[in-house]
């Protein structure tokens, strides 16, 4: 995002205004968070089809919801953020739930090619499932501030959380992952029954 | 094992944040590093991909127009407006509809069409949205919104090959604006202004990839919005005050002229346009399934945007 960006009007000015009926301000708003929330989402579904809805329903809802908003202390983007997850759950909550697991949070499909490429493509899917394994809040760090590569303020804000306690939850989220992912490597070297 | 471990992980987790955010990778030995390392990987092989272009361009005028469907109402003062006599008739229907376990069909009837056999509870909902609002202001943006729907339902119907349906959505909505026009007065020029721009984009963009037959009937919609565009914007243009209703200037103005409603053989006959009843209003999108709750909303000082975005 460029520096007019940064002189533009902040976001809380932009909220009143839609508010108000300016629908103009909420498209700025949706210009300016259409892509984080868009990555998000698709780093929870892998279908792009079913972020590019979600996403737009995000938005949709958080504009019906425009006249109950209120500031207390946490940025519109927090909120826009909480809107999406909400959303994906009612969108995993439509479906059968061992599709829900499945589909959740797995990586883009890698395109047939060299067997490096595969072998690459196949550390990924096991990397995505490795991850899929953690608890939540490890999940969503992980994915917020690495995946997305929001910077920790961020992260923190739409995680709700102090900077200091989402760097702790990060480092134990990445030694769990770890973990994790070592447990499957020494699963895959173990001889089967003989 | 670094002496950060040893001491319990004391500044492991600031120690990570700089290492993840340092440019230049530094050799990696320990557990720390194999966590950079991997937090490096993670970002590398499974950051998910930005959107399509294709979404980019196609994406904002959709939301523009399912934005459209609803409406931005401030909060209304209850008090006693529980009381009126409009929220009393509200609660009897409401209450007749659940006693008859009508409620699926009101929530089916949202995205109905002209044609199709639930349409008329969906004029109803609107009629009776019509009828329990609190001010004027309240019945202009409820006006405002079934013009958008009533665009919706034009733009429905375009590659559905129903021609006497899409005949009959044109008229309707040229209705809608004729409303939209007299209500103008009361939720400001500006915002009916608004409506009838996002209008005219719209119904230009379709007109590219409709049917030929479809033309005529849309070039009609098109001038409507566009004659009741350049009234809203003519210099000295404003409505005038009047007692009538949002509705019946139009209304009336075509009764003095002679001209027969869009729809409708007797435009005085009291039915309300195209014989339909329940003759305005609009349908709201119906959430589906069991919905997670909006968050209540909170708002602090903005984040820079390029601090958000990677």
């Amino acid at each position: 995002m460029s520096d007019r960006d940064l002189n533009n009007p902040p976001d809380s000015e932009l909220v009143v205004r839609a508010q108000q009926g300016d629908r103009a301000a909420f498209g700025e708003l949706y210009t300016r968070y259409l892509t984080p929330i868009y990555r998000y989402l698709r780093s929870r579904l892998s279908d792009p089809r079913d972020a590019e809805d979600l996403t737009e329903s995000a938005f949709l809802k958080a504009f019906q919801a425009l006249p109950r908003y209120r500031e207390r202390g946490w940025p519109f983007s927090a909120y826009l953020y909480q809107v999406a997850r909400n959303a994906l759950a009612d969108h995993f909550r439509r479906q059968r739930p061992e599709v829900d697991l499945d589909r959740a949070l797995s990586a883009p499909a890698p395109e047939p090619g060299p067997a490096e490429y595969m072998e690459q493509g196949e550390l990924m899917v096991e990397l995505a499932a490795a991850l899929r394994s953690l608890p939540d809040d490890y999940q969503e760090v992980i994915r917020l501030r690495l995946l997305l590569g929001l910077p920790t303020t961020t992260a923190a804000q739409w995680m709700r959380r102090s900077e200091g306690a989402t760097r702790v939850l990060l480092f134990r989220a990445l030694r769990a992952l770890r973990k994790r992912v070592n447990e499957q490597y020494d699963e895959e070297r173990e001889p089967g029954p003989a | 094992m670094s002496n950060m471990t040893k001491n319990g992980n004391q500044g492991l987790p600031e120690e990570l944040e700089r290492r993840l955010n340092a440019s230049d990778p530094q050799a990696a030995s320990g557990e720390l590093d194999a966590l950079v390392e991997l937090g490096r990987r993670l970002g590398k092989d499974l950051a998910p991909p930005g959107p399509s272009v294709a979404f980019l361009a196609a994406s904002p005028p959709r939301l523009l127009r399912r934005m459209g469907e609803e409406t931005v109402r401030p909060r209304s003062s209850f008090g006693m407006a529980f009381l009126r006599p409009a929220w009393t008739l509200a609660a009897a229907v409401l209450a007749m509809a659940f006693t008859l376990g009508s409620a699926g069909l009101v929530f089916a009837a949202g995205g109905a069409v002209p044609g199709d056999g639930l349409y008329g509870v969906k004029r109803g909902i609107e009629a009776l949205q019509l009828a329990v609002s609190l001010s004027p202001q309240g019945d202009a943006q409820l006006l405002s919104s079934f013009a958008d729907e009533r665009l919706a339902e034009v733009l429905a119907l375009l590659p559905a090959g129903r021609g006497a349906d899409f005949a009959t959505a044109v008229g309707e909505y040229e209705i809608a604006v004729a409303d939209l026009m007299d209500a103008a007065g009361a939720e400001t020029p500006q915002v009916a202004s608004d409506h009838l721009e996002n209008h005219i984009l719209m119904l230009e963009a379709a007109r590219g990839a409709a049917p030929e037959s479809a033309l005529p009937g849309l070039d009609r919609a098109l001038e409507n919005s566009r004659q009741g565009l350049e009234e809203l914007q003519a210099p000295g243009a404003g409505p005038s005050p009047t007692d009538l209703a949002p509705g019946q200037v139009k209304k009336l103005r075509r009764i003095e002229e002679g001209t027969p409603e869009p729809g409708s053989d007797d435009p005085g006959n009291g039915r309300g346009r195209s014989g339909n009843r329940g003759d305005r209003g609009r349908g709201r999108e119906k959430k589906h399934g069991t919905a997670t709750p909006t968050p209540t909303p909170t708002l602090t000082p903005t984040p820079t945007p390029t601090a958000l975005i990677p």
